[in-house]
């Protein structure tokens, strides 16, 4: 989901929970306005019975009032103040309750004289000119009884009075609270009221109320008006001479807005309506943030996926296309998979080598062996056969058997433990060996025949057998001879160097006696060491150790080693010869007294035909051979030589041999494969 | 010292012969004869049986090996001593050449002592 669907969602919500608000805030409200118009028009029709009970009851001792005057008024021709109040009393102490009851004497004038008396003792303030005006009347709730009709400088009238005057004296208007009496013209000004109940009677000649209908509403005692809004009721009435209007402003405002409810439903509304658009939003977001993480990983998997494509296209071609036959077989030895190089070299279809078990492609002897090393390897653990590369042979189905190179790992792979061969078909490399060591025997071969003859023939004649030479002869003789000796060694090694370094020597290994083959060598070369005034002699702390090795080879390295000592060192010089038990091995060392072996020669010291100076090494005869063919005779016996020189202090040599005792020698079977595979 | 009386010596190299033969009787005190090749070898034993053969390995025609096996067959020459003087120094060949029944397997080339010190050495244990 993207920002700008995010954005819609939430206006959505918010303009959905708005509209909802506003519609619950709406009907809420009009519920309430419903319920506070009714509830009003109950509770003002309530007060309104009880004022026309109130004022019906009045209205009642008002007329006894007024009945009492009459006779009152009948019986004597004057009526004084005093004799109303007197009379008044009378009457009040019969009932309670009222503020006051007033009448009105029409005098000449017209005016109204208008006596007022209070339930309490409480004089109300004397009659002004006809005129009261109670404050705090509607507070008390009395009905006073005013005439104001006639004052001219009246204006307005707060009602709740009672009017009898000239020819309104049929009329007894009696209101309630906020009806206001305005003079027609000044409506205007008046004092608003919250409601008023208003019943206007017209009274017979003998007291009996007849109601007037001045009111719209036709009612048959009274002319009830429930205000709602507006000025309700209006009407002009003709007093004093003077046109006024009867304004009844209702109960104003309809009742307070009341009630929680839409306020609940709006604050409900916009909070909900907040919340959802919150929770949208929160949802968007997060609906985001998880498209974002999709997107990503989604981004992520297809580079990945793309990466191991390539990987496995990579790999599988390597594995189509390598020279090596791959074959992936399981615990049992059945193949599971196999290249195409493979499949080539048993000659099979890929499908047909498939399922096939693994041994079948090995002849015997090495079916049963590999046979039992996987067993061997499934129960221990362990297989000496494993990750070496071995030469074994393989087997195609129609019985050609051909020399082969064979690799076996072990592989983890998901469906289980594998195991993987490797397999490449040498038998060129058998045959390019096979050659090579045939050319070598014919080079040997046509090399030593003339050299028989030519040492043969020098040996006789400088021996004298061909009759005594002069000095000079004898001389050449013996220099011709020394060289056919030298061109022989030259041979020999290089025959040497050929077959170690081809891995084609025998070496004929028996338990040997390390310090026996050190005393010979050094007798061997006595002669030799005598000859170049050098002294060769057995190391003193030579001790006996017991070596597994080739004697003849031994012999050879030693004496290579031995014949440059004595080579290198200065007249006068000593060899030193020794062996000791280093522990796994018998260590040999043959050490010189002669110059040390110059620093940049140190390297090619063990490289065939590499020697130290062309002019030093041709005095003293060595055929740059010796030392490789030392290191091959030392590695195939699995040791190592090495040497340790210091400038003008000498060389010492050292090679290890395996000690006899650790190699079991004793078996007479036992046999260097090298040998094995030559049989 | 006390070579065989009488050497048959049989190589192809007419050099190698003419100083083997000489080394053998002015050195040994020896006779010598001489042949060239297999066949004319095995021809000389049938006409005149020597004390012990030299016998070479590489030859044109009847090769060394071929000739000890012809002469193993022969009971008149089943127990005639052969010592093989070889060009060829390879242990697999010296192990063949033993096999067929060589008395000793000399390497060429030799020294003319040595030669006489291995044959003296050689006769010397076949008379005991």
């Amino acid at each position: 989901m993207k920002r700008s669907s995010r954005i819609v969602a939430v206006t959505i919500v918010i303009l959905m929970g708005l509209g909802l608000t506003a519609a619950a805030w709406l009907g809420a409200r009009s519920l309430v306005r419903q319920e506070g118009a009714l509830r009003g028009q109950q509770a003002f029709q309530r007060e309104a019975t009880a004022h026309l009970v109130m004022v019906e009851r009045e209205v009642e001792r008002q007329l006894g009032v007024v009945r009492g005057l009459q006779a009152y008024f009948e019986a004597s021709e004057e009526v004084t103040s005093v004799e109303l109040a007197r009379f008044l009393d009378g009457q009040l102490e019969r009932g309670t309750g009222w503020l006051a009851a007033g009448a009105c004497i029409r005098t000449p004038d017209g005016r109204c004289t208008l006596t007022l008396q209070h339930p309490s003792d409480q004089p109300f303030p004397a009659a002004v000119d006809g005129v009261l005006s109670l404050p705090g009347l509607s507070d008390v709730g009395g009905v006073p009884v005013v005439l104001p009709m006639v004052d001219p400088e009246a204006r307005t009238f707060a009602i709740g009075a009672e009017v009898r005057v000239g020819d309104l004296d049929r009329l007894i208007v009696v209101a309630l609270d906020s009806v206001a009496l305005v003079e027609s013209g000044l409506e205007g000004v008046h004092r608003e009221s919250d409601g008023f109940t208003m019943a206007v009677y017209d009274q017979d000649p003998v007291g009996v109320p007849r109601h007037i209908l001045t009111h719209p509403v036709d009612a048959p005692t009274l002319a009830l008006s429930v205000a709602t809004r507006g000025p309700h009721l209006r009407f002009p009435l003709d007093v004093g001479g003077r046109s006024w209007a009867v304004i009844a402003r209702p109960g104003g405002a309809p009742l307070p807005f009341q009630g929680a409810l839409p306020a609940l439903a709006l604050i409900g509304g916009l909070l909900i309506t907040g919340l959802l658009a919150g929770w949208v939003s929160a949802l968007a977001d997060q609906a985001n943030t998880v498209a974002g993480l999709v997107d990503a990983r989604t981004e992520q998997l297809v580079a990945t996926t793309r990466e191991l494509a390539a990987n496995e296209a990579l790999l599988r071609a390597i594995v189509e296309t390598t020279v090596d036959g791959i074959l992936v077989f399981d615990r049992s030895g059945r193949v599971q998979s196999v290249n195409p190089a493979a499949a080539t070299m048993f000659g099979l279809e890929r499908p047909d080598l498939r399922g096939r078990s693994v041994f079948d492609l090995l002849p015997e002897p090495y079916r049963e062996r590999h046979r039992e090393a996987l067993g061997d390897f499934l129960e221990i653990g362990h297989d000496p056969l494993l990750g070496q590369r071995r030469e074994v042979a393989g087997l195609r189905p129609d019985g050609q058997v051909f020399p082969m190179d064979l690799t076996i790992t072990e592989l983890q792979t998901t469906a289980g433990r594998r195991f993987m061969a490797v397999v490449s078909d040498v038998s060129q490399r058998r045959l390019i060996d096979r050659l090579k060591g045939e050319f070598l025997s014919t080079v040997n071969h046509e090399l030593r025949t003339p050299l028989t003859s030519i040492i043969g023939a020098l040996e006789l004649l400088k021996d004298g057998l061909a009759g005594s030479l002069p000095e000079r002869a004898q001389r050449f003789a013996d220099l011709a001879y020394d060289n056919s000796e030298r061109l022989l060694r030259i041979v020999n090694d290089i025959l040497d160097v050929e077959r170690l370094g081809s891995g084609r020597v025998e070496l004929d290994r028996r338990a040997l006696d390390g310090a026996g083959l050190v005393h010979r060598a050094v007798e061997m070369h006595a002669a030799l060491a005598q000859r170049q005034e050098v002294g060769l002699v057995v190391a003193e702390d030579t001790a006996p150790v017991e070596v597994h090795g080739d004697a003849d080879r031994l012999m050879q390295v030693l004496a290579n080693l031995i014949s440059n000592a004595v080579r290198f060192s200065p007249a006068e010089g000593t060899v030193y010869v020794g062996v000791r038990d280093e522990g796994a091995e018998g260590l040999f060392w043959v050490r010189d007294e002669g110059p040390g072996i110059p620093a940049a020669f140190q390297e090619r010291v063990f490289v065939p035909f590499s020697q130290a100076d062309g002019s030093d090494s041709r005095h003293v005869g060595g055929t740059g051979l010796g030392l490789s063919i030392a290191r091959a005779i030392v590695e195939a016996h699995g040791g190592v030589i090495w040497f340790h020189t210091q400038a003008g202090l000498g060389t010492t040599f050292f090679f290890g041999v395996p000690q006899a005792a650790l190699a079991g020698v004793d078996d007479p079977d036992e046999v260097d494969t090298l040998e094995e595979e030559d049989a | 010292m006390s070579l065989p009386p009488y050497i048959l010596h049989v190589d192809d190299d007419p050099d190698i012969r003419e100083i083997v033969a000489l080394v053998l009787e002015e050195l040994g005190g020896a006779r010598v004869r001489t042949a060239g090749d297999g066949r004319s070898a095995l021809a000389a034993i049938t006409e005149e049986p020597p004390d012990l053969v030299l016998l070479d390995v590489m030859m044109p025609g009847m090769d060394g090996p071929t000739v000890l096996q012809h002469l193993r067959e022969d009971p008149a020459t089943r127990s005639l001593p052969v010592v093989f003087l070889t060009a060829k120094s390879l242990q697999q060949d010296r192990a063949r050449l033993r096999a067929l029944g060589a008395a000793a397997i000399i390497e060429k080339p030799f020294r003319a002592q040595e030669l006489i010190s291995r044959l003296d050495e050689i006769w010397t244990g076949l008379s005991d």
